[in-house]
């Protein structure tokens, strides 16, 4: 008898963990992209669809989170005029759910098709178009989703560590030209990357969006989903007070957490990386982009971490700059000269370079054209914009 | 007088019960069609007679290799295994030698020819150590640019450039439909089979894989060896890097695996192609 009501126990239990997640999508092509100057491009992507029926596709697309265990139904429909499919890259699914059009289908124009899946991993993985895969990956046509470790929501993996809040970094790139016209492509090994971004931002955008800063400070643990489907290898580097350690790859445990100052991350892979700052920190997390036929740094992109709260910039600076923006020259104070001071792009390109030895100086960036800079004094920086 | 030395030696060998295993390769020169494209490669075949597949070389767990390497180009070449045969291993022009490798563990190494005429355009393959027991598949990554192959293969030109850009990228010096009926790469195993796979990067830029279907567990990786135990759906194989993976099928069907970086599932700049290979697990 109490064996049964174990059995009856158990299974009520499944019922509640396994459930049944439905998400209705499709695809979009011909929409307007915004690039960090304000330029825009053609890109192609996916987007949730509401009761409403009302659709708007993004680039990255939506973020899909799913519980482990749950049964999963994305119920895709494409209303472009080419074929499109959703891979589900990493989450080991079977053959007719794998988005290949050779080995399960394509969805024709104004056709549908239901995904089906179910969890097996806790993790972070991606969703992308398997059509004509060099041309639609570099159009936008990808998105990322969250396996979370039902019911223990706050650990990475069941045994694994805790964490207190968590963010999607997403590294991806395009080849403009392609973008801006891209009903004649190829040759396509003659694809050359020219942009560069984390969660569809690139530049200044994603350093000052809200919505892609971290907040980490000593106490905290704040979990790092990363993934890169880029054409390049993507490098992030860690400021060491973050104490960053990855302890997922792929949507499996690592044997050993791999602790990680810089991650290299390459197309197609996932890490989940854990902060537990060790000391208060505001230096960004730095995302290099490296060409893939020659190993050469392309761009540089930065991940705001504000690690000081509850201290004003003006405590944690060691240098004070005015006026910001800048036209030719630039008033620099400092409690603590006898440091270099070193102003890059925003590609990462050091432009300029200065010892300070006085607690005032003026400082000539003449030289610099119009743009974004990063002014590094110490173990301080601060963003600078030059008319 | 060194093969003389060598067979004694190996004869000493025989006789405390350990095998060593005889074989020859032949260094050749010659030129593939890949699509429109005639491009020259340097190769290791079993015969003096030119055939664009680099050999693979099989030993039992535990296995020595005697190995006669035959230089058929009019330049010399090398013999190489990093950390294992580095020096003394130059082969002239048209000249033979003879080289004892004597593995220190199960796994696969690399061999190669140390010259840009060589492994720049292609002469690079793998030897296989034990797994005997197990399913053995052989991955050997290789991107080419036709008209810089043309320059190495003439001497011009000994370095990969920065404005690399390469047309054809392979598995096996094949692509495309060829792939197809490549018994060392296509996989076609059954459910709980236990499947190694050796992957080299002959090539001359970092290449980087993903498998459909399935995750695997990584043995081995010279170059990323924090990797080693990790299972993963996606990883790099960077530049002369070796790699074992293990993959034990828990679900039938028709898979892909290919490299996501995708200017390589190119042919000739055309998709699909180049490095996207099939794999079909059986119940």
């Amino acid at each position: 008898m109490r064996k049964l009501i174990l059995y009856i126990a158990f299974f009520t239990c499944g019922n509640l963990f396994a459930q049944t997640k439905i998400v209705y999508m499709a695809a979009e092509m011909n929409e307007v992209f915004f690039l960090d100057d304000f330029s825009t491009v053609e890109m192609w992507g996916y987007g949730i669809v509401k009761p409403s029926g009302a659709y708007q596709a993004s680039l990255p697309g939506p973020v899909l989170e799913f519980n482990l265990g749950d049964t999963v139904e994305i119920h895709f429909h494409n209303t472009t005029p080419e074929d499109h499919t959703i891979h589900l890259h990493g989450l080991d699914v079977s053959m007719m759910e794998d988005g290949v059009p050779t080995t399960s289908m394509a969805v024709d124009p104004n056709d549908s098709i239901i995904y089906n899946f179910v969890a097996k991993n806790a993790g972070t993985f991606i969703y992308h178009c398997h059509v004509l895969t060099t041309l639609h990956l570099t159009m936008g046509m990808y998105g990322i989703i969250v396996v979370k470790n039902f019911p223990e929501q706050n650990l990475i993996y069941s045994g694994g560590p805790s964490y207190q809040s968590e963010h999607v970094f997403f590294a991806t790139d395009m080849d403009r030209s392609l973008n801006i016209n891209p009903l004649s492509p190829g040759p396509f090994n003659l694809l050359f990357m020219d942009y560069f971004m984390i969660n569809g931002l690139s530049g200044t955008p994603l350093l000052t969006s809200t919505t892609n800063q971290v907040t980490a400070y000593p106490g905290d643990s704040v979990l790092l989903r990363l993934a890169c489907l880029s054409y390049s290898k993507t490098r992030f580097i860690f400021p060491p007070g973050l104490n960053a350690i990855a302890y997922n790859s792929d949507g499996r445990p690592l044997p050993v957490p791999y602790a990680c100052d810089t991650l290299t991350i390459f197309p197609g892979e996932r890490y989940d990386v854990l902060l537990t700052p060790t000391e208060i920190t505001d230096v960004d997390i730095q995302v290099e982009y490296y060409e893939s036929r020659n190993d050469e740094l392309q761009h540089i992109n930065y991940i705001e971490v504000n690690g000081d709260v509850g201290i004003s910039k003006e405590e944690k600076n060691e240098f004070n700059l005015y006026p910001n923006p800048v036209s030719n020259t630039i008033q620099f104070e400092t409690s603590v000269p006898g440091n270099a001071l070193s102003v890059y792009d925003i590609a990462g390109k050091l432009v300029f370079s200065q010892t300070i030895n006085n607690t005032h100086s003026t400082l000539d960036l003449s030289i610099l054209k119009s743009g974004i800079y990063i002014l590094r004094y110490g173990d301080s920086s601060q963003k600078i914009v030059k008319n | 007088m060194r093969f003389l030395t060598l067979s004694i030696f190996v004869l000493f060998l025989q006789t405390a019960k350990s095998v060593v295993i005889l074989d020859t390769l032949y260094i050749n020169r010659g030129s593939v069609t890949v699509v429109d494209y005639t491009i020259l490669t340097c190769v290791f075949n079993d015969s003096p007679v030119f055939y664009k597949q680099n050999k693979i070389l099989e030993l039992n767990s535990g296995d020595q290799l005697l190995l006669h390497v035959i230089n058929t180009d009019v330049l010399e070449h090398t013999f190489t295994i990093d950390g294992l045969i580095e020096t003394g291993n130059v082969i002239p022009g048209g000249g033979s030698d003879d080289f004892f490798v004597s593995p220190p563990a199960d796994g696969a190494y690399r061999f190669y020819s140390d010259k840009p005429y060589g492994k720049l355009i292609g002469a690079s393959s793998i030897i296989m150590v034990g797994y005997e027991n197990h399913f053995r598949y052989y991955w050997n990554l290789f991107d080419q640019q036709d008209t810089l192959t043309d320059k190495i293969d003439a001497g011009t030109a000994t370095t990969i450039p920065s404005d690399y850009t390469p047309d054809i990228f392979n598995i096996n010096m094949k692509v495309g439909t060829e792939l197809t009926t490549d018994t060392l790469s296509y996989i076609m195993q059954s459910i709980g089979d236990t499947i190694i796979v050796a992957i080299v990067n002959s090539g001359n830029m970092h290449h980087n894989l993903h498998w459909h279907g399935y995750h695997v567990t990584i043995l081995n990786a010279t170059e990323n060896s924090q990797m080693i135990g990790w299972i993963k759906d996606s990883f790099p194989v960077v530049i002369g890097e070796v790699m074992l993976v293990m993959l034990v099928p828990d679900q039938d069907g028709m898979f892909m695996v290919h490299n996501h970086n995708m200017i390589t599932v190119t042919t000739n700049g055309v998709y699909p192609g180049g490095m996207m290979q099939m794999m079909t697990i059986m119940p």
